[in-house]
């Protein structure tokens, strides 16, 4: 109890007020520009959060995320093009209703069912984390191992088109993240004497690399080769008439069914690790349009296509935090980057959290829900203004992006090495994107590869060297079976994939 | 194009994985204790498992039915590759070029360069909005980084 009153207390400080704000604005404006997304501006603001308590860090963090699934849906409703990956789903009716002229009708619903959907799973993450960790702390190393192993193969499956290139980009991950010391021996690992490595290599590092960098290069590198014009803004156009402008009680209303429903499946959804924003923002639009009393208006600027789709996608932000609080295992790339902000601030995300740093997570708790209203808020008063950061040019936006990229890098180590460690991880990342070997397995498997390594040791300690204990426990005898599972169904699919093209 | 590239990559990683498992983990990983997994366990496991990996990734890539079969497709792809490996010769080298300026005389000279020549690279022909914001940025990014999060930014050994 003491926990959540100091956690309370921690949530409404000046200070992490502020910067929730900061953070949703940042969130919103990035989420807005086509091509940044939250994981890659997470990436970035980690370093910068260094000083920062660790509840206003991570609600910096958090308020980013939350910002830029409101600030995807902004671009995908006014200029039919997604600010972020999730947010492609919107552009079928939010993109319909710019045309009739009632774009800033279609951004407020985007607001609230982002809002509500948040709220949703942020409640669900409140209510259902600590009991999870109650029951994660009875698990010993082999369950813990099974469950690390599981998620891999998930994250992997759902998540690359080719498995085989899937399961190398898995395993390059966990064999980077051994570069650095041993943790039962602590000698040298991979580091070819380099002081810089010694330490391993940081998430950070990584994430600005492989995520902010190398897509920021990859998308200026399409645009050149497509001859677009770089210093020419985007053009966006808003109407002044009320009645396009304005989301009466009774249309809101007539979303609400829809923005609960959908918010339920992006919660259900979020939990898993792998499964994303993406798939629920189309389940939670396909659920809309079925359960509609006009569904061919669905795709010709239908408010309730909005609300499906932007609720079930909002509902992952929170949702994905639950395995990330309960078990240490991040659930997309945004809870993956977090991860590296709670190293930071030294807090171990997974079960122990609640009983060694209690306070942090309720803070971290009450300030989800207050970014909830701040974002509303933030969102309603600056909406025209966020439209107009569609209009920021290209060439400046992302040369900018880079320079905030060599300066984060360096903030974490003050080294100028660290910039050319990064530097190497970009162009891992560029050309990875590029062959299509999925990078999110990459560095999936970077973060859980040292929890894994670990498990395996304490269970080869524990059974005198015997792996089969895997097999033979029942929790993990479990995970095990799921596992095999998840992967011969994928290979089945791809199998059956393979043998229809080649016969086209 | 992809059929090529999977080839290509596949091959990359049977060398990159070879070399790992007969020289980087054998002759740069400490000994380990007798029991449980040692230090050079789980990078072996996964090493060997690219290499499995990647020659599966390679055979099956061969054994694809070719799709384009014309030399027009063929070109297609050269230069979609060639435009990448040029893009990343230049950016690379702005890249080194930079962080060699970084050193020597400090973040915001290198900085102002950096954003400018960037800016130009990516279409903006505007000199005045690219002079004035390759000064200001990188002014705002020092200040807020020395005196807001107390970072200290490199000086440079000429100026430092």
């Amino acid at each position: 109890m003491g926990d959540i009153i100091l956690g309370f207390y921690e949530a409404f400080t000046w200070l992490n007020i502020l910067f929730l704000i900061l953070g949703i604005f940042l969130g919103i404006v990035i989420g807005a520009i086509p091509g940044l997304n939250a994981p890659m501006a997470i990436a970035i603001a980690v370093p910068m959060t260094y000083y920062l308590p660790a509840v206003a860090a991570i609600g910096f963090l958090v308020g980013i995320n939350k910002g830029a699934t409101f600030g995807g849906s902004i671009a995908a409703i006014l200029i039919n093009t997604p600010g972020t990956p999730e947010a492609a789903i919107t552009t079928f009716d939010g993109y319909a209703l710019t045309k009739k002229g009632q774009g800033e009708k279609a951004m407020k619903v985007a607001l609230y069912s982002d809002v509500i959907g948040d709220t949703v799973s942020d409640l669900v993450l409140i209510l259902v984390a600590a009991p999870l960790a109650y029951v994660a702390l009875k698990m010993g190393p082999t369950e813990i191992a099974s469950v690390i192993i599981f998620s891999l193969a998930l994250i992997i499956a759902l998540e690359s088109d080719s498995l085989v290139k899937g399961l190398i980009s898995g395993c390059f991950g966990i064999l980077i993240s051994c570069v650095g010391m041993d943790p039962m021996t602590s000698s040298d690992r991979l580091t070819f004497d380099l002081i810089e490595l010694q330490q391993g290599i940081s998430i950070i590092v990584v994430g600005i690399g492989m995520l902010a960098l190398s897509e920021v290069l990859l998308q200026l590198q399409q645009a050149r080769a497509a001859g677009e014009k770089g210093g020419v803004a985007q053009a966006v156009v808003l109407s002044n008439n009320p009645k396009d402008r304005q989301l009466s009680w009774p249309e809101l209303r007539s979303c609400l069914r829809t923005i609960f429903r959908s918010s339920g499946i992006g919660t259900i959804l979020g939990i898993l690790p792998g499964l994303g924003a993406i798939l629920a923002a189309y389940l939670g639009y396909g659920a809309a349009r079925k359960a509609s009393k006009d569904p061919e208006s669905f795709g010709k600027g239908n408010i309730e296509g909005v609300a499906g789709s932007v609720s079930a996608a909002a509902a992952v932000c929170g949702a994905n935090l639950v395995p990330l609080f309960t078990l240490g295992i991040p659930g997309n790339v945004a809870a993956a980057m977090l991860i590296g902000a709670f190293v930071i601030h030294g807090v171990t995300p997974g079960p122990l959290m609640f009983e060694e740093n209690g306070v942090v997570v309720y803070g971290i708790f009450f300030s989800l829900i207050i970014a909830n209203f701040l974002n509303l808020f933030i969102g309603q008063v600056f909406l025209r203004g966020f439209a107009k950061a569609l209009m920021l040019p290209k060439a400046v936006i992302y040369p900018v992006i880079i320079l905030i990229c060599m300066v984060g890098a360096y903030a974490e180590n003050s080294s100028i090495n660290i910039i050319f460690i990064m530097l190497i991880t970009t162009l891992l990342g560029y050309f990875m994107k590029l062959l299509k070997y999925p990078f999110i397995t990459f560095i999936i498997g970077f973060i859980l590869g040292p929890r894994l390594e670990l498990a395996l040791q304490q269970m080869l300690v524990i059974s005198d060297n015997g792996i089969l204990i895997l097999l033979t426990r029942p929790f993990s005898a479990v995970f095990m079976a799921l596992t095999a599972f998840v992967l011969i169904q994928a290979v089945v699919k791809r199998f059956r994939l393979y043998r229809k093209m080649q016969m086209a | 194009m992809m059929r090529k590239a999977d080839v290509v990559s596949g091959i990359v990683f049977i060398f990159v994985s070879g070399w790992l498992l007969l020289y980087a983990i054998p002759y740069h990983t400490g000994e380990g204790v007798d029991y449980g997994l040692s230090p050079s366990g789980l990078p072996y496991v996964m090493a060997l498992s690219i290499l499995v990996l990647a020659v599966i990734q390679v055979i099956f890539a061969l054994t694809q039915r070719k799709t384009a079969v014309n030399d027009g497709k063929q070109d297609e792809a050269t230069v979609f590759w060639r435009g990448h490996g040029k893009f990343w010769l230049q950016i690379g080298l702005l890249f080194l070029i930079y962080l060699a300026a970084l050193k020597l005389a400090g973040f915001i000279p290198a900085s102002i360069g950096l954003l400018a020549v960037l800016q130009y690279f990516f279409g903006q022909r505007n000199i005045v909005l690219l002079g004035v914001l390759s000064v200001v940025i990188p002014g705002i990014l020092y200040i807020a980084f020395r005196y807001g999060i107390g970072i200290m930014l490199p000086t440079g050994i000429l100026f430092g």
